[in-house]
Order: structure tokens, then C-alpha cells, then sequence
């Protein structure tokens, strides 16, 4: 299948062209990459969600006021180690996936 | 002056009596999450050089090769945040609970460890805390040691442990004094 690029692959591959990696997929390949790509995540998202369920069950039966709390860390609630762990979970997807994505 | 005060009644945990009141609960120095995040940082350090030494400058020319190497790098990412993530659920659930009765070591992992220890304050004989070498002092953590008839508990990685063991003291006299005053 003749390449969409108007770049030729061992000039941009020998410049480190991250453009060109990006734009000169062929077709059979953009499907074979996103495949990849969607199993990645999925993959991503449930080991976030196994890990945090398995977190939860085990923190869910213990209660305790922050105003009793002298850790050293004091500010992650539940609610907010929830939210960090979403935030971590978007990072780590857009870490791995953008990458891959460049550099297929 | 530190202020002591009493929990309100909605204090749980497993173990916990229904007379029981809790002071105060802490967890371990934030230094135990030091060495997990040098770990972090170096796979993400390994993962990126190895994707601008394989990918970039040597530039995987056969296409299966390539994609076998992304994939593993992707994979050893992905592998270094979750154990990083696992080290931060671990250290959530290791939670120290000191009562007017009791002190509680609650020790779980997420899948492993469910470990519960406790002793009680009227049996306790000897506490002494130790701090050893330049980090405990700089930052005030350290170990702190129950000890019982039979039982000994130390506590590593205790946060502020001079206050801690002066607290720890201190209900510990109050409820002693307490009894003494209960016996007809």
C-alpha cells in the first residue's frame, strides 16, 4: 500500500520526525494500533479500579474523624484519595497512550 | 499545651469496645513513601531512555520488533505506577489507634495481611521511644516501644513521636489515676 506521507521514511525516521511517525500510518496499521491502544487503556482502567476496590473494601469498615487524624499526612480523605486516584488513572492513560501513539 | 479531647461516639474500627473512646490515631512518616517514589521515578527514567535510545536514535526498523518493544515499555510504565499506587494503598491501611483503654495496630495490605494487635494501657510497664541517626532527628520520627508483661509493640516510623510518647503518657496516667480512684 503506497504511503500518504509526502516525507520519506528514512530522512524522518533518521531526524527523529515525531510528526511523520504520526501522520504516516497506513491504513492496516491505524486499525491494528487502536486495537492496541483500546486494550491498553482497558487494561489501565481496570487494574486503577481492581486496586482501588481492593483498597476500599479493606479501609470501608474503619472510621475515623480528621480531627483526631496526627499522621504526617493529614489531607487525603477518602473522597480526595478518590479523586486522586481519577487524576491518576487520566495521567497514566494519556502517559502511556500518547506516547504510543507517536511512536507506532 | 497539647488539648486532649474525647472522640465523638462514631469512631469504628474492628476490635474497637463500645466503651471505648479513641484520643487519637496516626499513620507512618511520609518517609515510608519516600523509597517507592525514588523507585517510581526510576522506571519512568528507564522507560524514557529506553524509548529515545530504541525508538528514537537507533529507530527499530522491522515493524514487528518495534511493536514488541513498545508494548513491553508500555507495560513496564504501567507495572511501575501500580506498584507505586499499591505502595500508597499499603500505607493508608497501617493505621496506629490509641484509646483511652488500648492501643491499637491495625496492619492490612490490599490483598495479603490483616493483622490487628493491640495492648492494653493498664498493662503496660515500661514506653520508651528512640530515634536513631540524622533523618529520624531532622524529622522527628521514629521508633516507639510498648511493652507489657508478654507483649512488646513497636511502632516504627512513628510521626512526631516525641509528642506521641508524651501523649501516650499522659492518657496513661490519667486512666491509672482514674481506676485508683474507682476501687472502694
Amino acid at each position: 500500500m503506497p504511503s500518504r506521507s509526502i516525507w520519506s521514511p528514512k530522512t524522518s525516521r533518521r531526524t527523529g520526525n515525531l510528526l511523520y511517525l504520526c501522520l504516516n500510518k497506513e491504513e492496516n496499521d491505524i486499525s491494528k494500533v487502536i486495537i492496541t491502544l483500546i486494550c491498553i487503556g482497558i487494561l489501565i482502567l481496570v487494574g486503577e479500579v481492581l486496586l482501588w476496590r481492593l483498597f476500599y473494601t479493606k479501609i470501608v469498615d474503619m472510621h475515623f474523624p480528621p480531627s483526631l487524624d496526627c499522621s504526617s499526612i493529614r489531607f487525603f480523605s477518602i473522597r480526595r484519595m478518590h479523586i486522586a486516584v481519577i487524576v491518576h488513572a487520566m495521567l497514566l492513560l494519556i502517559s502511556t497512550l500518547f506516547p504510543l501513539w507517536l511512536l507506532w | 499545651m497539647v488539648k486532649y479531647t474525647h472522640a465523638p461516639a462514631d469512631i469504628v474500627f474492628l476490635g474497637k469496645d463500645l466503651d471505648e473512646r479513641c484520643h487519637f490515631y496516626f499513620r507512618q512518616h511520609w518517609i515510608r513513601l519516600f523509597w517507592p517514589l525514588i523507585r517510581v521515578i526510576a522506571w519512568s527514567a528507564f522507560v524514557g531512555m529506553a524509548l529515545w535510545l530504541f525508538v528514537g536514535i537507533f529507530s527499530i526498523q522491522d515493524a514487528s520488533l518495534r511493536y514488541i518493544t513498545l508494548i513491553f515499555l508500555a507495560m513496564t510504565w504501567m507495572l511501575a505506577h501500580f506498584l507505586f499506587l499499591t505502595s500508597i494503598y499499603r500505607h493508608f491501611l497501617y493505621i496506629i489507634v490509641v484509646t483511652d483503654q488500648r492501643v491499637h495496630r491495625i496492619k492490612r495490605t490490599l490483598v495479603t495481611h490483616n493483622d490487628h494487635q493491640t495492648i492494653k494501657l493498664q498493662m503496660l510497664q515500661d514506653i520508651h521511644k528512640s530515634q536513631h541517626g540524622l533523618m529520624q532527628n531532622l524529622l522527628g520520627f521514629g521508633t516507639l516501644t510498648l511493652e507489657a508483661q508478654e507483649t512488646v509493640l513497636k511502632i516504627h516510623f512513628t510521626p512526631r513521636i516525641a509528642e506521641k510518647y508524651e501523649r501516650v503518657l499522659h492518657i496513661k496516667e490519667v486512666e491509672r489515676s482514674r481506676n485508683k480512684h474507682n476501687v472502694p
